[in-house]
């Protein structure tokens, strides 16, 4: 098993370094000039070599991307092209935010997205299944901005109930860390609820119709004793790797909360450097997402083995 | 196997829409939902014909007017008639969302099943570079990548395509990896069946319950990619009647005349969840374990 | 050659913040110590420093925390600020500035001619227009406390200019001893507000400067908060979160935040000229003159101005980059009003292919779009076929030498439109480099008034006007906008975020809660 962890852990930094080439390769795919952006149409010539030789700009990509990844292996992302500034103290700064908002949706949603699908499966087409189904595919069908906007009007203008933006940290006043986050937490989870709910509802009808179960069944089980100790697990395991994705979906949906929620988390970071074409901010901040990402399916992969023999054999 | 699927293949076309609806009353509305939008998708001039607006017709001194007898939904915000826009609005967005699903399921279901199929160093490699794909969000992904296609609908949906395409090829993937071991794949190997054979004889249909319930929930996401990038700014280009792009021109109305905003964002829900519900009970008519229980 | 690109650029930036003359007289109150203002802004802005600061976003606040030594009058010509006096002498190619005595910085060191030095040359080595406007500079001297003489290596009419829109004057003290990291975060100008904390990504908070040189400062702080939509802005000023949203091209919103009982306060200086900059030069039907015309009159620009700026109320129409009744306006100019058949007839001699797809290209935005999709449908409506482009403000810089078709630009008037034309109609800039026609007599003309005394530049310049907009049919106005800025009512004086340059936030006061 331990060297099992180390392939995986080799394998888990070959998709970082994958991710990283693919983010270089696509943000050079970017029209437009970050120097030219950040000096301005007036600047000469000479002005813009000097700025792009400090980013390295002026360099042959490849050799670009050694000199960053060279520099990310110490932990230096470079500096923002836009703020000028470190990208590491920039996502350092904005982490915490995007993390307070996205973790507590994530549990949410997997908590919520598990009950609801099981629960859905074992009332298969009665009036629960049709409105947890309805309830949870509204988060998939509405766009997060959509909703987002929409729940600042109804929840923060005309009830007067919630704030309309902004962001507290839970080290500063938890209390009003949870009556700011409300609103972009519970938008956030109702997109990625569904999902779960979806792929659990899914896998349990698929498990409860196995032959097992049908033998469980037959042995004289109780109904609840075989769901939870039979299909249950069973019908869990690609429900994991639903949430595993989930965690980039997190991401992703932040760009659109903290736009609307005006949160100033990675999402925001990301949509303000993808605007302004600041390179260092990208990268830096998708090399750190897949980080993530990337632990978190290690993460997942490991418990899969945990919860299905089959794969475990492989282990081996 | 080949008696089995005869077996399938006389069980009734009204039994399969029985376990189809069987889920009650939401099933048929959504299904309902999903028909009428292809409808109106495809009679989309005759509509709006019948309206009396065309969905680039402006009309600068009605702007942003709410529901009348005239403009049944009201203008947008240069006198455009929102319900000829939702009309026409639903061809764009069905169709993005629709060619990207197809494009990523084509190419992510052959990918999954091959590296899943044969393993060893093709799947470790292939699902690597998936992962890592993964690892970087959707929207990231492609509103950098749209940026190159310039608000063309076919050049989205490649986009588009491309961002969801990682979820086929590991949820086959997946299913393939714990598949291979049953019996019958076994047996079929033991006696030297083709691999082609075996991966879309025995393995795809196993796979395809789960992959149309992903098809489903990608035709959604990609309907939603879409709105979102051309809220964004990088989406289909004015002055197509997008959805997305209705959203966004109407967002900033969002509290004097809030319809406007609201009504394509409905719609796009409305064609989401639709998707997602009629896939969950295709995927249920369509599961023959399932079936022979009901 | 630069510092006309830089114009341009100052302008086109500044169009979309705006900038505010009159200043809403107070009501018969006392003005009211304390309060805190809240003030939208769109993102983050790119620095601080106050050499550096030069987009938007960066000009909103930036007079709030620090000043320049001239500043732009109503009329967009440089006056003294911070100083008494600031005088040319063309012969000895200096500038002789007399300081205003008792100014501070925030941190308390004084604003003496020591200190101007040490800006100015701070500025030429790192300021961010420093390759526009201080290309002559060569240096400067205290003479005494209070007294600069800048020393060019040739005569710069124009430095003036530079010292007004750009070069913040910082505390020399601050700066080295936090370095301009350092500074950035924490910067001291001589503004009535200093900064308390930049919250990246969230807002700017900024408390009073008490000794400030102009009176201790009503409001105990003005904080920058980052909004990044109208809707949101919107909200969060009826709920009362903002104090003042600033608003352009949006007719809807404004009315109905002045029918709940907003104060609505236009600038005075249009904002915008958005105009069609036609491609002359490509082998296009556009080539031909006629064409041109032909577009000109399909639009239906009093149609637009009448629905989307509710005529006049928020922006108007003109044939030129000025509004009629101004001192830059030129009478002679005839425009092309609103003819379809003129079009149409147009198009026939000129034997327009009409399988010719007319490229229309505008940086993304609210308005904008708007008016580019009303333009693409009366051109439609005359059978030209029209692709829209929207570019991202990204990228569109890129279009600014060479586009196809058009290229629907938002130029600033805040320079007025001598400036303007003069800046960006000539040839050896990037801006139309390869599209516009500069015809030979225009460019004579720009090259006379740029040497001559008021008069004939004005004369001459004028002359251009009518040249480029009813001959040459190089550019055509569509809609000329203002900035509307919205506040409650318990905001008073004059708002300084709109005025950009202008701005008296030191007076700006508001009711007790």
């Amino acid at each position: 098993m331990g060297r099992y962890i180390l392939k995986r852990l080799g394998i888990s930094l070959f998709v970082v370094l994958m991710v990283s080439i693919i983010t270089f390769a696509l943000v050079k795919i970017l029209p437009g000039d970050p120097a030219v952006l950040a000096l301005g149409t007036e600047a000469t010539d000479e002005e813009l070599e000097e700025f792009h030789a400090k980013y390295n700009l002026d360099k042959p990509v490849v050799e670009q991307y050694f000199l960053w990844m060279k520099g990310a292996m110490h932990g230096d992302l470079g500096d923002s092209i836009k703020f000028s500034r470190p990208v590491t103290v920039c996502i350092a700064e904005r982490l915490p935010r995007t993390i307070s908002i996205g973790l507590p949706a994530l549990i949410i949603a997997s908590v919520l997205g598990i009950v609801f699908g099981v629960i859905s499966a074992v009332f298969r087409g009665g009036v629960v299944d049709n409105f947890i189904t309805f309830l949870s595919t509204i988060g998939l069908g509405a766009p997060q901005f959509w909703l987002g906007i929409l729940a600042v009007t109804v929840f923060g203008l005309r009830l007067d109930m919630l704030p309309l933006s902004g962001y507290v940290a839970p080290s500063e006043d938890f209390g009003q860390y949870v009556y700011h986050a409300i609103l972009p937490v519970s938008i956030l989870a109702f997109g990625l609820l569904a999902s779960v709910a979806r792929q659990s509802r899914s896998n349990m009808l698929e498990v409860i119709n196995q032959d097992y179960i049908r033998t469980a069944r037959a042995n004289g089980l109780s109904e609840s004793r075989v769901i939870f100790r039979h299909a249950l697990k069973n019908a869990l395991i690609p429900v994991i790797t639903t949430i595993g994705l989930q965690v980039r979906v997190i991401f992703g949906g932040s760009l659109m909360i903290e736009q609307v929620f005006n949160i100033a988390g990675i999402g925001s970071l990301i949509t303000i450097a993808i605007q302004g074409r600041d390179y260092m901010v990208i990268e830096g901040c998708v090399l750190m997402i897949s980080v993530f990402v990337v632990i978190i399916n290690l993460i997942i992969d490991l418990l899969y083995g945990f919860v299905d023999p089959r794969i475990r054999k492989s282990w081996r | 196997m080949g008696e089995i699927r005869k077996k399938k293949s006389t069980g009734s076309a009204a039994r399969f829409f029985r376990v189809f609806f069987s889920r009650g009353i939401i099933t048929k509305i959504c299904f309902g939902i999903l028909i009428l939008f292809v409808l109106i998708a495809v009679f989309a001039p005759l509509i709006c014909k019948l309206i009396g607006f065309g969905p680039y017709e402006q009309d600068l001194f009605n702007m942003l007017k709410k529901p009348s007898s005239e403009h049944l939904l009201g203008t947008d915000d240069i006198g455009r008639d929102t319900l000829a826009r939702l009309v026409y609005g639903a061809r764009v967005s069905l169709l993005t969302g629709i060619l990207s699903s197809v494009w990523a399921a084509i190419v992510g279901i052959l990918i999954g099943l091959a590296a899943g199929y044969f393993g060893g160093l093709l799947n470790t490699v292939v699902m690597r570079i998936t992962d890592a794909f993964i690892a970087i969000p959707p929207i990231i992904f492609t509103m950098v990548l749209s940026s190159m296609v310039k608000g063309n609908l076919l050049g989205l949906s490649l986009v588009i395509g491309v961002s969801i395409m990682p979820s086929y090829i590991r949820m086959v993937n997946g299913l393939v990896g714990s598949l291979k071991e049953n019996d019958y794949v076994v047996a079929a190997k033991l006696v030297r069946e083709n691999d082609f054979i075996i991966m879309l004889k025995h393995l795809l249909p196993n796979c395809m319950a789960s992959m149309i319930v992903t098809f489903t929930m990608n035709v959604g996401t990609a309907i939603m990619l879409e709105s979102t990038l051309s809220y964004l700014g990088v989406g289909i280009a004015a002055p197509t009647p997008a959805w997305g792009v209705m959203v966004s021109e109407g967002y900033k109305y969002l509290v004097n005349q809030p319809l406007v905003a609201i009504l394509p964002g409905v719609c796009i829900m409305l064609v989401v969840i639709s998707f997602n519900i009629c896939g969950d009970s295709l995927r249920d008519a369509m599961d023959p374990r399932l079936r022979g229980k009901l | 050659m630069k510092k006309i690109v830089a114009i341009l650029t100052a302008i086109g930036l500044l169009a979309s913040t705006g900038s505010m003359i009159t200043p809403v007289l107070a009501e018969e109150a006392a003005p009211v110590k304390g309060g805190t203002v809240n003030i939208p802004i769109t993102g983050d802005p790119t620095t601080l420093q106050g050499w550096m600061l030069r987009n938007s976003n960066e000009n909103v606040l930036a007079t709030a925390i620090y000043e320049t030594l001239l500043r732009y009058d109503e009329n967009g010509i440089p006056q003294p600020y911070l100083c008494e006096s600031f005088e040319g002498d063309p012969e000895a190619l200096t500038y002789t500035i007399k300081l205003k005595e008792g100014i501070t910085f925030q941190d308390g060191t004084p604003f003496d001619a020591d200190a101007v030095v040490w800006n100015l040359d701070y500025y030429k080595e790192n300021g961010c227009l420093s390759g526009s406007y201080f290309g002559e500079y060569e240096k400067s001297e205290a003479i005494d406390e209070s007294t600069v003489v800048v020393h060019l290596s040739s005569w710069n009419a124009l430095f003036n200019y530079g010292l007004a829109r750009s070069c913040y004057m910082c505390s020399p003290t601050a700066v080295e001893e936090l370095g301009a990291d350092g500074f950035n975060e924490a910067p001291i100008g001589t503004g009535a507000f200093k900064v308390t904390k930049w919250e990246h990504g969230e807002g700017i908070y900024t408390e009073k400067y008490a000794d400030y040189w102009q009176g201790e400062p009503n409001l105990d702080g003005v904080n920058f908060m980052i909004y990044s939509a109208v809707a949101t802005q919107q909200a969060a000023l009826e709920k009362g979160d903002l104090d003042i949203i600033n608003l352009s091209g949006d007719a809807v919103t404004a009315e109905a935040l002045e029918a709940e009982g907003y104060t609505l306060t236009n600038a005075a200086i249009p904002a915008t000229a958005y105009t069609f900059c036609f491609n002359t030069q490509a082998d296009t039907p556009l080539a031909d003159v006629r064409v041109r015309q032909a577009i000109c009159y399909a639009i239906d620009a009093d149609k637009i101005v009448s629905a989307l700026l509710r005529d006049g109320k928020f922006g108007t129409a003109s044939n030129q980059w000025a509004i009629e009744g101004t001192s830059m306006y030129n009478d002679e100019v005839q425009g092309y009003g609103y003819d379809v058949e003129t079009a149409k007839k147009l198009l026939e001699e000129a034997n327009y292919d009409s399988d010719f797809v007319l490229k229309i290209n505008y940086q993304v935005g609210d308005f904008m779009g708007q008016l580019a999709q009303i333009c693409a449908s009366q051109l439609e409506a005359i059978g030209i076929k029209v692709e829209l482009n929207a570019i991202e403000v990204a990228n569109y810089v890129n279009y600014f030498g060479e586009w196809e078709g058009i290229l629907f630009h938002q130029m600033g008037l805040q320079n007025g439109q001598f400036s303007q034309i003069s800046a960006n109609m000539i040839t050896g800039i990037n801006f139309g480099s390869k599209t516009f026609s500069h015809r030979q007599d225009t460019l004579d003309l720009i090259a006379e008034a740029n040497a001559s005394g008021e008069e004939t530049l004005t004369k001459d310049l004028k002359e251009v006007v009518r040249i480029l907009f009813d001959e040459t049919v190089d550019l055509y106005t569509v809609a000329i906008t203002y900035t509307t800025a919205v506040t409650g009512p318990s905001l008073h004086s004059d708002y300084g975020v709109v005025q950009a340059n202008r701005a008296t936030w030191h007076e700006m006061w508001k009711d007790a809660e």
